[in-house]
């Protein structure tokens, strides 16, 4: 069987991933994908950790479902905004963004 | 585990307050679906009565001699209950300013409330949530109906791109803040409720290891994005110059209490054995947040903007009462949330009364406005006075009380620092007041001279009234007579059994 | 004590309550709210006149008239008033200078609302200050007048006004806050946390928090009043202030500075001072040869007499320093006496400016003429700001040099240096102000002065209550030393109590530092034992 280890820095590569895609992309979309791939490194954290050490309550696992659940609807609010923005300015380049700023 | 058993564990009678929020805002969804726009007004209204009703209800249980329920997973102690009040407060407010100000943008002002109320739900569950699972689950019910409250305006690519950057800044943080947790759930070897976490992590390590300090930045970055510090803040000027003025007052003070009540309860119940990293750490951003709020502030010419910045300002100012860390220092930021309450919510009332004449909110337009409105030109001055803690107005007394608390703990560099920025803050506030009152005629601006005649009588416009006077009456009376409202500050944190336990330990430590 | 009449809160209260109700007066031209203002202002000064002739006893040194509620026992703040021979002049030069400031606005037509409302607020502020007994509530008073002064200069003063505003409460409100810092360092020290000044006068304090605190207050005091490095907020405001505005921040906000001097520095923190005595000397004569110098080069009429209000005060710090009842005394007297000069120079300077629309010298000339009443007046109050005998001007500052000449604290090196400085001042200020005469009214008349009509009534009434204490005292000081010179002589002896015990430790510090710079920058600055000391440690 393999080791807890092996299981968590899988996890933390995901999210380094995930920070470097959000770091890199420049369209909105892949942001948004960048931090599905940051809470799917949550997930396996949680589940790993679940399955190592709390193999009795399995609270981890259940905390996994919440973590699915919510970036479901987190993602739904941001394609939303994404297509409205869309509508309004006809790109979803990060870069083109900049009505904002001081 | 018999019924009654469950019952007395699950002790449900403690989230009535959310409950009565919960049902108001079934009650909108459904009127709303059955009458449709025509009764949209009176479902507001009809939402400050829920929420007027929720607050009774939280002054019910005041020294509830039973806080914890759900199994550990929710406490209902008078801290909790002093943050669920202050996010029900203004969650009431700003409905109150909002009405006028969406039915002019033509958007529908029901499912606005509706919103509203779901980050209020999120805010006050957040407030007092003892437990990770539920903490994530509340955090992003607010979170989320921000980012919806946000972009409300959806014709206008301003709040679009306000929604989006705050969306997407938003989301990472609480991602990051997740994987801060989860690494905390298996650090306690299988733990989600707080106190179980922190015995969880005394157990298993005696020093601190690497993982639990990952843990920590983690978690205190998750925070720190949604209390807006320094430097965790990029989104807040954006945020707050792009989205509809009465979210930006809820996101400014509703969503920023329940952002510390969470930083409270979290940093002090789960993080016992790295409080003095965390305690550094809350102090440079303080100082930070301190900072550079203050002096950014001073170059804007947005008065939104402005206030973002100030309000991260003053979110540096709470901080010291947070990282002292003694029973008057948690007990200066509760009052000194309340009383930044006030004088934001008036701020920003006065923000959206002037913006709903005139279209506008660039600082220079606002001069000689006192010509035509003292009764603005006299609510804004004494707000944003009170925010630079003038004396003798609310904000002054709060600035005080975190002053003295924080040199009675010795922390003398914070409080000069504080001090200076605070004169720092003076000065721009200062600038607004200028701008109205000292313009001769001949230098008003053109928004001004056009400045339609005052006519209260207009559909939404007495609850704005309403909102102003309040803000203008509780910011120049909540100093002087402060008095309940120190006590109220003082027995919520002396009543408090995570922060007696905290202060304590820090007392046998010294 | 508690059945009584509080009759210190009404004083305050009354005209802050009255400005209140400004906004609810019915009124189209500002006619009924100046008539309002100054019938309040009047009705006050009656208050405050009618309460300390009946309700003081002039024979006690002690506080009187004490108030105190418990206002938010959280933080040890108190509702703390009392009054005794320091305060209770000073209130009454308030309440006079500032009611004649509300009549000498009788022209105000822009904003009058707001400007006799920010005119009451400061009247009841100002008073506020003065009768404080609590550290905190004093910080909060004397914040309290921040704002009202900036918007009296930014709306209705001269060209550079907003710079002078900003100037003003950016040099006021960061100098506060050394008032708060000392206030907390002191309140906290100890067992217990106390702001009444009393209590924190009865503290025993390490001789290193005295020092440090005495600093913060000197510091935040020092700009009020204003001491040499941070006056320069000071000519900027009184330059560019409408003249009633002048008047005011002339005639009393710089006496809250000299007020606070003694209240706090010196009886509350006397050890302190007596490390710092010399060094306040020393700044008393570089304010009184500063200013006299820098009020010489100034061509702006107003600016003038604010570099002149600089050197006057000087003479307020050498009295402080003296260690004798009658150095103290001259110091009170000096603010009382500068309070009613300043204010009727600078009105006159007002008066002359709303004939001329214009303040440098350069471009008037020749006005003795045209308004002779004028020239009259502004002659006799020169005279009176140059101290020529017969003037309070005189008396004060003749008291003060006696005082410090009699005080056997410093050596008679120092003493004559002192002395020998602050009269090259005294010989300077003639020279300023005389050609000051001459440029306004004699000489050539300039164009715009044809159309100069002499003094009004109204105008003559003000200067003439001003001018006629100023003369009374001068011909019969009692009338005005009575009133306070139970207080100051208890001041003084509690400053030389503290004498003898810092002298002894001070005399172990000069023990070890004997290098020669210590001998020779401080030996005659310091007191004589110490310099005994060091004398014979030279041979």
């Amino acid at each position: 069987m393999l080791q807890l280890q092996y299981f968590l820095i899988l996890a933390a590569a995901l999210f380094c991933i995930g920070i470097y895609g959000l770091v890199t992309s420049r369209n909105a979309v892949r942001v948004l994908m960048s931090i599905e791939l940051m809470l799917n490194a949550v997930n396996l954290n949680l589940m790993s950790f679940s399955n190592y050490i709390d193999s009795t309550e399995i609270k981890g696992q259940v905390f996994t479902i919440f973590v699915i659940a919510i970036a479901a609807a987190e993602a739904a609010v941001g394609l939303a905004i994404v297509l409205s923005i869309y509508r309004n300015r006809d790109t979803v380049d990060m870069e083109q963004f900049n009505l904002l700023k001081w | 585990m018999d019924f009654n058993n469950l019952v007395t564990q699950l002790n449900a009678g403690t989230i009535l307050p959310e409950g009565i929020v919960l049902i108001t805002l079934l009650g909108i969804l459904v009127g709303d679906l059955i009458f449709g726009r025509s009764i949209a007004r009176n479902l507001s209204y009809f939402a400050v009565g829920g929420l007027v009703c929720s607050l009774v209800a939280l002054i019910l249980q005041w020294d509830n001699p039973q806080p914890v329920s759900f199994i550990g997973a929710y406490s209902s102690d008078p801290l909790s209950v002093v943050f669920r009040a202050i996010v029900v407060l203004s969650a009431a407010v700003t409905i109150l300013m909002s009405i006028s100000y969406v039915e002019q943008t033509g958007t529908a002002l029901a499912e606005f409330v509706a919103i509203l109320l779901t980050a209020t739900l999120g805010g006050m569950f957040l407030s007092g949530s003892t437990e990770l699972v539920m903490i994530f689950v509340s955090l992003e019910t607010l979170s989320i109906s921000s980012y919806l409250m946000t972009g409300y305006m959806k014709r206008d690519p301003r709040s679009n791109e306000a929604a989006l950057k705050y969306l997407l800044i938003g989301a990472s943080s609480s991602a990051v803040f997740l994987y801060g947790i989860s690494l905390l759930y298996g650090l306690s070897g299988g733990e989600t409720t707080l106190e179980a976490i922190a015995r969880g992590i005394a157990g298993a390590s005696g020093s601190l290891s690497l993982g639990l300090v990952v843990s920590l930045v983690f978690t205190i970055a998750g925070i720190a994005f949604k209390i807006s510090a320094v430097p965790f803040h990029q989104w807040t000027p954006d945020v707050y110059e792009g989205s509809p003025t009465p979210v930006v007052a809820f996101l400014s003070v509703g969503s920023k209490a329940a952002g510390f009540a969470l930083a409270i309860r979290l940093l002090v119940t789960a993080f016992p054995q790295v409080i003095e990293q965390w305690h550094f750490v809350f102090t440079a951003l303080a100082i930070l947040s301190m900072v550079l709020g203050n002096v950014v502030a001073l170059a804007q010419t947005s008065m939104k903007r402005m206030l973002g910045y100030s309000s991260i300002a003053q979110a540096g100012f709470v901080m010291i009462g947070m990282v002292i860390g003694t029973e008057t220092g948690y007990a200066s930021m509760v009052f000194y949330l309340f009383v930044y309450l006030f004088m934001n919510l008036g701020a920003f009332a006065c923000v959206i009364l002037f913006t709903l004449r005139t279209g506008t909110d660039r600082i220079s337009d606002y001069s000689g406005l006192y010509q035509k409105d003292p009764f603005l030109t006299l609510s804004l001055s004494i707000c944003l006075l009170s925010l630079g803690g003038i004396p003798p107005l609310a904000g002054f007394f709060g600035k005080i009380y975190i002053f003295w608390a924080g040199w009675k703990a010795g922390a003398y560099g914070l409080v000069l620092l504080a001090l200076v920025t605070s004169v720092v803050s003076i000065y721009y506030y200062l600038r607004v007041v200028k701008m109205m009152v000292v313009k001769e005629p001949n230098e008003m601006s053109d928004v001004v001279k056009n400045y339609p005649a005052t006519n209260w009588n207009l559909p939404g416009m007495r609850s704005l009234q309403v909102a102003t006077l309040a803000g203008l009456i509780a910011t120049s009376l909540a100093g002087i007579l402060s008095n309940p409202l120190f006590t109220i500050a003082n027995d919520s944190v002396s009543n408090t059994p995570m922060l007696q336990a905290s202060v304590q330990r820090q007392v046998a430590v010294k | 004590m508690i059945s009584e009449f509080p009759w210190l809160t009404a004083i305050i209260a009354f005209p802050i309550v009255a400005a209140l109700a400004i906004p609810a007066i019915p009124d189209t031209n500002g006619k009924t709210v100046r008539l309002y203002a100054l019938g309040i202002g009047i009705l006050e000064l009656g208050l405050i006149i009618y309460t300390f002739a009946t309700q003081y006893d002039f024979n006690n040194p002690n506080l009187q008239l004490v108030e105190r509620y418990s206002w938010i026992p959280q933080l040890g703040l108190n509702w703390s008033l009392g009054t005794d021979g320091l305060s209770m002049p000073l209130v009454v030069l308030t309440g006079f200078v500032t009611t004649l400031a509300i009549f000498a606005a009788w022209n105000i037509t822009i904003k009058p609302r707001l400007f006799y409302g920010l005119m009451l607020l400061m009247y009841g502020a100002q008073i506020s200050v003065f009768l404080a007994q609590d550290l905190l509530m004093f910080f909060m008073l004397w914040e309290l007048e921040l704002v009202p002064v900036y918007l009296l200069i930014s709306i209705w003063g001269g060209g550079q006004r907003f710079y002078a505003a900003t100037k003003f409460i950016l040099y006021t409100a960061l100098a506060s806050i050394f008032i708060l810092l000392s206030a907390l360092g002191l309140a906290f020290y100890g067992d217990t946390v106390t702001f009444d000044i009393a209590e924190l006068g009865l503290k025993e304090y390490p001789i290193g928090l005295e020092l440090l605190a005495y600093a913060g207050f000197l510091i935040a005091f020092g700009v009020k009043l204003p001491i040499f490095p941070f006056h320069t907020w000071l000519p900027d405001a009184h330059g560019e202030a409408p003249a009633p505005g002048s008047m005011i921040l002339a005639g009393v906000l710089l006496k809250m500075g000299g007020y606070a001097l003694i209240r706090f520095n010196a009886e509350m923190l006397p050890h302190a001072h007596v490390y710092f005595a010399p060094v306040l000397a020393i700044l008393g004569v570089v304010n009184i040869i500063y200013g006299a110098l820098a009020a010489f080069s100034q061509d702006n009429l107003k600016r003038r007499l604010a570099y002149s209000s600089i050197s006057h005060m000087g003479f307020v710090l050498i009295g402080i320093s003296s260690f004798t009842a009658l150095g103290i005394n001259g110091a009170m007297l000096q603010m009382i006496s500068h309070g009613g000069i300043a204010a009727v120079l600078f009105f006159l300077a007002g008066v002359i400016y709303e004939r001329t629309h214009t303040l440098s010298m350069d471009k008037m000339g020749g006005m003795a003429k045209s308004m002779p009443s004028t020239f009259a007046l502004f002659t006799f109050a020169s005279m009176a700001s140059l101290a020529l005998p017969g003037m309070s001007g005189f008396v004060s500052e003749l008291s003060i040099f006696l005082g410090l000449t009699t005080s056997d604290v410093y050596d008679s090196g120092f003493k004559t240096l002192v002395i020998f400085l602050s009269a090259v001042g005294l010989l300077i200020t003639p020279i300023y102000l005389l050609s000051m005469l001459r440029r306004v009214f004699f000489g050539k008349l300039e164009s715009n002065g044809e159309i100069c009509w002499d003094a009004k009534p109204r105008e003559l009434a003000i200067a003439f209550s001003l001018l006629i204490p100023i003369i009374g005292i001068g011909l019969y000081p009692k009338l005005a030393t009575q009133t306070y010179d139970i207080t100051t002589a208890a001041v003084a002896a509690h400053l030389r109590e503290a004498l003898p015990t810092a002298v002894a430790e001070r005399k172990d510090t000069s023990l070890y530092a004997q290098s020669i710079e210590w001998k020779s920058q401080t030996a005659n600055a310091s007191p004589v034992i110490s310099s005994k000391l060091v004398g014979i440690a030279n041979r």
